[in-house]
């Protein structure tokens, strides 16, 4: 069983915007595979990703590495790109707000709820 | 390791594996097992196995270049008032306190990607003690006080 899962999912008509699900662990040995996911996204165009993390049972600063150098290439493809999380588990969101990214990647509850932040309709 | 007399001992544990980073699974169950049996706090269980976890990372990145020839060692101690952790390595030694030094606002500012798993340890851990021992082999040791 592979000690990581994630599905993406387009969820604009325009296919600007996408929902990354992620489960399992995001540590130095699969935040490589977590970031490749997201680069994936960027490179096909994506600008706006929710992440739902809310089964990640486990990160580390690899993991926090990959979200930050994931945002690195998107903001330098379009300075308008956004990675923001979509709910969160207990480990997780201790962890990343203990290094404060919860600065830089706005949390949202519901994909509804980022949509309208973004000023986006979904499909 | 050294006994310390003024605690109790209540277990102790050590694990040796190879330089490979399909293993920290393996570590973080070790040292969660470990701790658990003892009754520790989940939030510091939660908290050493992460900073376990980052120290053996970084060996297994820094002095062992991912090379699954190479084992380390993690021994803990767990005594009544604290635990000791040590991880052994034959590897590449590096400067640990040079590492830690993070300035986190310049890091998320310039978007930085590695570098904080020193940062990360030395935040949870109440002393943390890098050297390379005359047999040629690194020795860090970390010290967490419990609550």
């Amino acid at each position: 069983m592979s000690d990581i899962n994630i599905v993406e999912e387009i969820i604009t008509d325009n296919f600007d915007t996408a929902v990354l699900t992620v489960e399992g662990v995001i540590d130095a040995n699969t935040a490589s595979i977590f970031e490749n996911s997201l680069l994936n996204l960027i490179n096909r165009g994506v600008i706006n990703i929710l992440v739902d993390v809310e089964k990640v049972t486990y990160i580390s600063s690899a993991g926090l590495g990959a979200f930050m150098s994931a945002l690195d290439t998107l903001e330098n493809k379009n300075n308008k790109g956004k990675i923001s999380i979509l709910k969160s588990s207990p480990q997780f969101i201790k962890v990343f707000n203990m290094m404060g990214f919860d600065e830089i990647f706005k949390s949202f509850n519901t994909i509804e709820e980022a949509l309208k932040a973004w000023g986006k309709n979904g499909k | 390791m050294e006994n310390n007399t003024s605690e109790t001992l209540l277990v102790k544990g050590s694990l040796e594996v190879p330089g490979s980073y399909n293993y920290l699974k393996s570590v973080r169950h070790f040292v969660s097992i470990l701790l658990t049996l003892n009754i520790i706090k989940k939030e510091e269980t939660d908290n050493i196995v992460l900073v376990v976890d980052e120290a053996v990372a970084n060996v297994i990145e820094h002095s062992y270049k991912c090379d699954p020839t190479k084992f380390l060692q993690v021994y803990i101690e767990v005594y009544t008032k604290h635990i000791k952790i040590e991880i052994i390595d034959r590897g590449k030694s590096f400067d640990f306190d040079k590492f830690g030094d993070v300035d986190l606002e310049e890091y998320k500012k310039e978007r930085r990607k590695g570098g904080l798993g020193i940062y990360l340890i030395k935040r949870l851990i109440d002393k943390a003690e890098y050297k390379k021992e005359e047999k040629g082999f690194n020795r860090l040791k970390l010290i967490k006080y419990l609550n």
